[in-house]
């Protein structure tokens, strides 16, 4: 068996899959892979489930739309979440500055006569520089991710309640609106936001040098350094598109409630983002994960609450169900995880018997 | 020995590097010409070895004197200044991403790529045939070019940074106690990948605690004590016995 697959190494591409993770060939990739199926599968047999329980036609019709719809702007921050993770950050800050974009948006509309385009210039500025604060406390005064994020976590919010006074803000556009709400052949346009993001990122992630050089960072800060790899540049960045991720989502989440409220549809995005990047393979670590895998978190995230509440589950059971689904999910992701730390050390166990063999 | 002949500077050599830690004398005035092939550093603990290697590194800087590569002196204040001098330190901990191929890590930092669409990706079918090739010159089996570095053992993951640096042509490779962390077997197969590299013309600098190993390895032996270089050596005209000696100080 070991032989055949070291003689088809090869014929190059082809020759991938069975076997593989035996010899250790592609066992990052191929782990990516297996996370992307068991999530499809897993999102496949909510469907089903959610569709045989309800009335099955229905449910296919109308939800499987507004669950896409109601992932969108999640879906949003969770790229921008994922990419610093896979720098091996976290932010944390995303929601509140995503509800910051929200409130910076409404507030100079509201003083510009609805002027659309100095609004989303503003938001897009508000949300770049937002991540920009948390990219130079990271990679340049080197404070901890999770300390910089949870500080400016706190401070967006605050800034956002500053601006609007805390009070719910009236965005009065049509153009917002028909972005929140109106679809494009049946197709809602957050939707359609969700897939354009999300396929850049992806191909970035997977092909650019950039892309390549954010997995090299958070495998290995050292390493990277030592290679010549500007490693604070690229975590430096990788808080910007979260920056900028969230301007996005804050536009989107002020075109779909036509208001801007500071909080409200905001505030938790951020444990939910990470939840379905966690969920997609993503480790803690850095280094490891894919974009596309975390948007499947966010799907498996979204179906799961649109299913339940469709079967009149209590919303309190939604919550306990996206825990019990995050457990589950990462304790089958860590078996591989845990079979190669057994091997890891077993294999150290036996360098420290041969070189306590070697010194007798 | 009798003198090269030819008038080319040597690729690496050290003029008076001096170092003091606090009140520590760790290097006193050290003065060298590192020769094609394999040369050798043995000493006793102290003697300034690893802070004459960390030094031609580029991870510390003299507090005199200088690292001169093909003659010419040189600023290093880091570690990537002497890689980029064409100076490659094989660290003990290896400076590998765990989390990446082979490949990727052969050629970290300087990743083949091409334009598509004016953004530069990552030709990652080019970089796996040519780890490939430089993993067959390596001669230590190793699962793939595209196994992730944290299956491989010890001796695989040194092979992936000789490969490394054969690949981009190092003008020089500097290895601190390479097989101290190896079985015995893997040992073997590294000195050997060693010696093949020395064979070839590479300049090699190599720092041993195993005497009768590093004798019958190296082309040039060095004998450090107390900071200093006390001698520089034939092995093939030096016993056991006198190397014991130089390195204690009783001759």
């Amino acid at each position: 068996m070991r032989k055949t697959i070291a003689d088809e190494k090869q014929s190059g591409e082809a020759a991938r899959p069975a076997g593989t993770s035996r010899v250790g060939v592609l066992a990052a990739v191929s782990r990516d892979l297996y996370v992307d199926l068991a999530l499809a599968a897993a999102l496949a047999v909510l469907l089903v489930v959610f569709g045989v329980a309800s009335d099955g036609r229905e449910f296919l019709e109308t939800n499987l739309v507004s669950i896409l719809d109601a992932g969108s702007i999640l879906g949003v921050v969770t790229v921008g979440e994922v990419v610093v993770m896979i720098s091996g950050n976290l932010d944390i800050s995303v929601g509140s500055n995503t509800g910051l974009v929200t409130a910076a948006l409404a507030v100079v509309m509201v003083h510009t006569h609805a002027n659309l385009a100095l609004g989303l210039l503003t938001a897009v500025a508000v949300g770049l520089v937002a991540g920009a604060v948390n990219g130079v406390a990271v990679a340049y005064a080197r404070v901890n991710s999770v300390i910089a994020t949870l500080a400016t976590y706190s401070a967006y919010l605050g800034v956002a309640l500053l601006v609007t006074n805390g009070q719910e803000i009236g965005i009065d556009s049509s153009a917002l609106g028909t972005l929140g709400t109106g679809r494009l052949l049946s197709v809602p346009y957050l939707v359609i936001v969700l897939i354009a993001v999300t396929a850049i990122a992806v191909t970035l992630m997977r092909h650019s040098l950039g892309g390549h050089r954010v997995y090299a960072v958070g495998g290995s800060q050292q390493a990277s350094l030592v290679a010549g790899i500007k490693v604070q540049r690229y975590l430096f960045t990788m808080f910007l598109l979260s920056g900028l991720c969230a301007a996005i989502a804050g536009v989107m989440l002020a075109g779909q409630t036509g208001t801007a409220q500071p909080t409200e549809g905001s505030v938790g995005l951020e444990l939910t983002a990470i939840t379905a990047v966690l969920l997609g393979g993503t480790g803690l670590n850095g280094g490891t994960g894919t974009v596309f895998g975390a948007v499947l978190g966010v799907l498996v995230l979204s179906t799961l609450d649109n299913g339940l509440l469709l079967l009149g589950v209590p919303a309190f059971w939604q919550e306990v169900a996206t825990g019990v689904v995050l457990m589950i999910a990462v304790l089958l992701q860590d078996i591989s995880g845990h079979r190669n730390r057994l091997r890891a050390m077993r294999a150290a166990r036996r360098r420290a018997q041969r070189a306590a063999g070697a010194t007798l | 020995m009798s003198p090269d002949p030819t008038p080319a500077p040597p690729r690496l050599a050290a003029a008076g590097l001096a170092k003091e830690y606090g009140h520590v004398v760790a290097l006193d005035g050290v003065s060298v010409e590192f020769k094609p092939g394999l040369t050798g550093i043995v000493g006793d603990n102290g003697a300034g070895k690893s802070t004459l290697m960390r030094i031609l590194s580029g991870v510390e800087i003299a507090d005199e004197g200088s690292v001169l590569v093909d003659g010419r002196p040189q600023a290093f204040g880091s570690a990537l200044d002497a890689r980029l001098a064409g100076i490659e330190s094989l660290y003990q901990d290896l400076a590998l991403v765990d989390t990446m191929s082979v490949a990727d890590n052969i050629f970290l930092g300087r990743e083949i790529t091409r334009r598509v669409l004016g953004v530069r990706t990552v030709d990652r079918r080019r970089m796996r045939q040519q780890a490939d090739q430089v993993l067959t010159t390596v001669r230590i089996s190793m699962p793939s070019s595209r196994a992730g570095v944290r299956q491989l053992s010890g001796g695989q993951r040194q092979a992936v940074a000789i490969a490394r640096a054969l690949h981009f042509k190092a003008r020089v490779l500097l290895l601190d106690e390479p097989t101290a962390a190896l079985g015995p077997r893997e040992t073997a197969a590294f000195l050997s990948l060693i010696r093949h590299v020395a064979d070839s013309g590479e300049t090699v600098v190599m720092v041993g605690h195993n005497l009768p190993q590093m004798l019958q390895l190296a082309d040039h032996l060095l004998v450090m004590r107390a900071g200093q270089v006390r001698a520089a050596l034939n092995p093939r005209q030096t016993t056991l016995r006198d190397l014991a000696e130089l390195m204690v100080g009783s001759a």
